[in-house]
């Protein structure tokens, strides 16, 4: 029987698949553990999830205090990197970290695309 | 002349305070092997997760020797309350290593925790070896435990507010609840080293602090074990 990690596992992979230069995707809890990643290094994945749910809470509160509105997505960039986090369900995160050659517009709708298609797992 | 009411409760007693103690610091061992099941979810690595465990086992053995009057088995009481501060000071301190300094926690990290756990029962064995009464000997190693549970629930203290503002969701909790049991540790620790210093401290204000130490380490662990076991069920 598979199990919803397994169909979150393969919903990373789709999306990985879809939209080149993706690096490492995750569906992370508020808390900030993993429940899938595509990542195979153990010790990256509880530093991935970690850091992507503490950035996603402090950019919610943010968006709280300047517009009254819950945050849909964070995206961030730095010189290589680039960031998508969206909202995945009540429960989860997704997060797709890539290069930055990536074509961003793509990236956010299958992003959005994936995080639909597990909150609906 | 002193009055009743303040002279109530300076004696060490076997009370309720010693029951609860014991059911919280057991319980909490049961919850770290309950939540260690899980470790997939958290993967800090077997070495957070054995000096958890130890901490936990350790203090809840020191909790079991309030149950004797033997000075002798008292000083080996204040043995197991020093380990369990080293491996609860070492926990955390290595879960910030581990999380927030993206550190890998390398052999030579480990070897003070364990440099100290070992000093504890060689000081321990000099002590007898030198002459000193058993009397002598419960009073040097209690001092010994209240410096050790103040120094290391002050970087306890540290570290978890450290964790804290760093982390989100229930690990929030986790960290603030172990904030408060490192906090109640050090009041209870330093109310005892002054009571030692020949500076009377009501036995009843103490026990209140460590019945609150174990309220919240204890509180800590449910915490922890409640959030594997929501993911669990929900990647399941």
């Amino acid at each position: 029987m598979t199990t919803k990690a397994e169909l979150y596992l393969i919903a990373l992979s789709e999306l990985e698949n879809s939209t080149g230069d993706i690096i490492s995707t995750a569906i992370v809890t508020h808390d900030g553990l993993i429940m899938a990643c595509t990542r195979s290094d153990l010790r990256q994945k509880e530093i991935f999830a970690a850091y992507g749910a503490a950035t996603y809470k402090r950019a919610g509160d943010t968006m709280e205090e300047l517009s009254g509105e819950n945050i849909d997505m964070l995206l961030y960039e730095s010189k290589n990197h680039m960031v998508v986090t969206v909202r995945a369900g009540e429960h989860a995160l997704l997060i797709a970290l890539t290069g930055r050659n990536v074509q961003m517009g793509l990236v956010i709708m299958n992003v959005q695309k994936a995080a639909q298609k597990i909150k609906e797992l | 002349m002193i009055e009743n009411s303040f002279l109530y409760g300076v004696e060490e007693t076997i009370g309720l305070h010693v029951i609860l103690s014991n059911i919280f610091w057991w319980g909490s061992l049961i919850l770290v092997i309950s939540a260690y099941r899980y470790r997939h979810i958290w993967n800090v690595g077997e070495l957070v997760w054995s000096f958890l465990f130890m901490t936990f086992l350790f203090f809840g053995v020191r909790e079991l020797g309030h149950l004797t009057k033997s000075p002798f088995l008292d000083s080996v009481r204040y043995i197991f309350g020093v380990w369990s501060a080293i491996f609860m000071t070492s926990a955390m301190i290595f879960i910030y290593i581990k999380l927030y300094m993206r550190k890998t926690i390398s052999g030579p990290m480990i070897i003070p925790p364990f440099a100290l756990m070992f000093l504890v029962p060689v000081i321990f064995i000099f002590l007898i070896f030198s002459g000193k009464r058993t009397e002598e000997i419960t009073g040097i190693m209690s001092n010994l435990e209240n410096i050790v549970w103040i120094i290391g629930s002050s970087i306890t203290i540290y570290t978890t507010y450290l964790l804290g503002i760093k982390s989100t969701g229930g690990f929030i909790n986790f960290y603030m609840f172990f904030h408060f049991a490192a906090i109640f540790a050090l009041l209870w620790k330093f109310l005892g080293l002054l009571n030692n210093l020949s500076c009377p401290v009501p036995y009843s204000i103490r026990e209140i602090m460590e019945t609150l130490f174990g309220v919240f380490a204890i509180m800590s662990m449910i915490v922890l074990r409640k959030m594997f076991i929501n993911l669990s069920n929900r990647i399941s």
